[in-house]
């Protein structure tokens, strides 16, 4: 059961990670230049173009290889707190935001977006509470609430 | 777990610090001096009546001596009219005698009475409609592209049109030439697009026309034949635009690819009066000043000189829409709100 929940986090992570890079590397033009608009990553707009994708690759392969799991489920953690705070900081800062999030993920409100990040940290926090436990234990319900 | 929970926490305590760190080094509009200083003159303007007009998407559309005229960004058929003292309000919907299948997205509508206008340049088309009967007949034999347009004559419109790949002014009229191009009337510094865009400001009474370029420091008066008549600067120092411009070829099309600096907000033109407001403060102005006003300044296009500077206050912490000055008053859209002010006659003089 257990064993279970950690795969589907992992699978929805990596569906995520691939689905968002590929759509980057394909607009990658694009990608580059709305990054370019943000106020506040201009000044980085090409290392964190490549940055981005690349790293979503890379956590993927870290998620699918089970040796490496908890530590992609503890980067994808990273990655989705950095994303969320990124957002949360430009739409308290500037009316105009730039968007560039790849495919359907781009129609998506910025409240919606929020809770869509959201959704994915818990669900991270959640895989590695439960990747990170070495013996099999019974999984009690006050470790799922915690989490 | 417990090392769980001190991951998440140190976590969320670094990724603050990242945001901080980012804001504190993004570059923010008027972070640094301008360059200029401004004539700031108190107690010009004093507001006067309000109205809610119930809805937003609403733009200034034409004005008699008695009434304002506006069309609305949500409703293509719809105009409004409310009287100059803002104490009436009348809605009515034009009607189109064949049904009409082109693209709505961009029409705009003016009024010059007897005649009220659409103008859309996707299709591209125009429509005429007389302001007592509301039904709405194609005008002007031909049309050409365009993405921005203003209503000059009953026979003719100034428009904004894209010539190999950059923006440039059209007169389309009823009569043959249909199409008149005068070779770069605004002028390229980059991309010719975005480099390029500005709005229109038309004095309504005596038609006479500016374009305003948003990007660098500077406005050209035209005549309705398209001839240059004069170019003005704005008191800011950007003469050549900040913009950074990406061509995407897998769309087709030029995005910015930096934050551009956008110098004005709208403008006005009236009796030889042009009003501008400006996104940037002066170096004798103090930041927060932004806070609760928009900053106009006026121009001179007599003298072609800069005159002095008031504020606009913000109304329920929103900047205007959208204002024109027709003789002494100054009216701006907020929101749903249409608020008169009137402007000083002191200031006025000078």
């Amino acid at each position: 059961m257990r064993k279970n929940i950690v795969e589907i986090i992992c699978i929805l992570f990596v569906i995520l990670f691939v689905y968002t890079a590929v759509s980057k590397f394909l607009d990658y033009e694009n990608f580059k230049a709305i990054i370019g608009q943000s106020p506040l990553i201009t000044n980085f707009a090409t290392p964190i173009s490549l940055l981005v994708p690349i790293g979503e690759v890379i956590i993927s392969l870290m998620l699918v290889i089970p040796a490496y799991r908890l530590k992609g489920l503890y980067a994808s953690f990273i990655a989705m707190l950095i994303f969320t705070s990124y957002i949360i900081t430009l739409v308290t800062l500037s009316e105009n935001i730039p968007c560039s999030c790849g495919g359907v993920i781009s129609r998506m409100s910025w409240s919606q977006h929020i809770l869509f990040n959201v959704f994915f940290i818990s669900i991270s926090i959640v895989g590695i509470a439960l990747e990170s436990r070495p013996t099999k234990e019974k999984l009690s319900t006050s470790s799922l609430s915690k989490a | 777990m417990k090392a769980t929970f001190k991951f998440i926490t140190i976590s969320i305590v670094l990724c603050c610090c990242l945001m901080l760190l980012l804001y504190a080094f993004m570059p923010k509009p008027n972070g640094k001096k301008n360059g200029f200083y401004r004539k700031v003159i108190g107690k010009s303007i004093i507001q006067t009546d309000e109205i809610d007009l119930r809805y937003t998407g609403y733009y200034f559309a034409g004005a008699t001596k008695k009434t304002l005229y506006f069309g609305n960004n949500n409703a293509k058929l719809h105009v409004l009219s409310v009287d100059v003292n803002l104490k009436d309000s009348a809605s009515k919907f034009l009607k189109l005698e064949k049904p009409d299948s082109g693209y709505w997205g961009y029409a705009h509508l003016s009024v010059d009475s007897p005649y009220i206008y659409i103008a859309e340049g996707v299709t591209p088309r125009f429509f005429i409609a007389k302001t007592d009967d509301l039904n709405l007949k194609r005008h002007l034999q031909k049309a050409y592209y365009f993405n921005a347009g203003i209503n000059v004559s009953p026979s003719s419109f100034i428009v904004r049109s894209i010539l190999n790949k950059e923006n440039d002014l059209l007169k389309i009229q009823s009569d043959s030439p249909y199409v008149i191009s005068k070779p770069v009337v605004i002028e390229k510094q980059h991309d010719g697009v975005f480099c390029t865009d500005g709005m229109f400001a038309m004095d309504y009474k005596t038609k006479s026309l500016i374009y305003i370029y948003y990007y660098r420091n500077e406005y050209i008066a035209i005549d309705t034949n398209l001839n240059i008549i004069q170019k003005g600067h704005t008191i800011d120092t950007n003469s050549v635009a900040k913009i950074q411009v990406a061509n995407i070829k897998s769309k087709k099309s030029s995005i910015f690819s930096e934050p551009a600096l956008k110098l004005i907000r709208c403008a006005s033109y009236s009796q030889d009066k042009l009003y501008v407001s400006s996104l940037l403060i002066g170096d004798n102005e103090a930041r927060k000043i932004l806070s609760d006003n928009e900053i106009i300044d006026v121009y001179s296009t007599t003298k072609t000189k800069y005159l002095y500077s008031f504020y606009l206050p913000k109304q329920k912490n929103e900047t205007s829409k959208q204002f024109i000055v027709i003789d002494r008053n100054l009216y701006a859209i907020y929101n749903h709100y249409l608020i008169k002010y009137k402007i000083a006659e002191d200031i006025l003089l000078q």
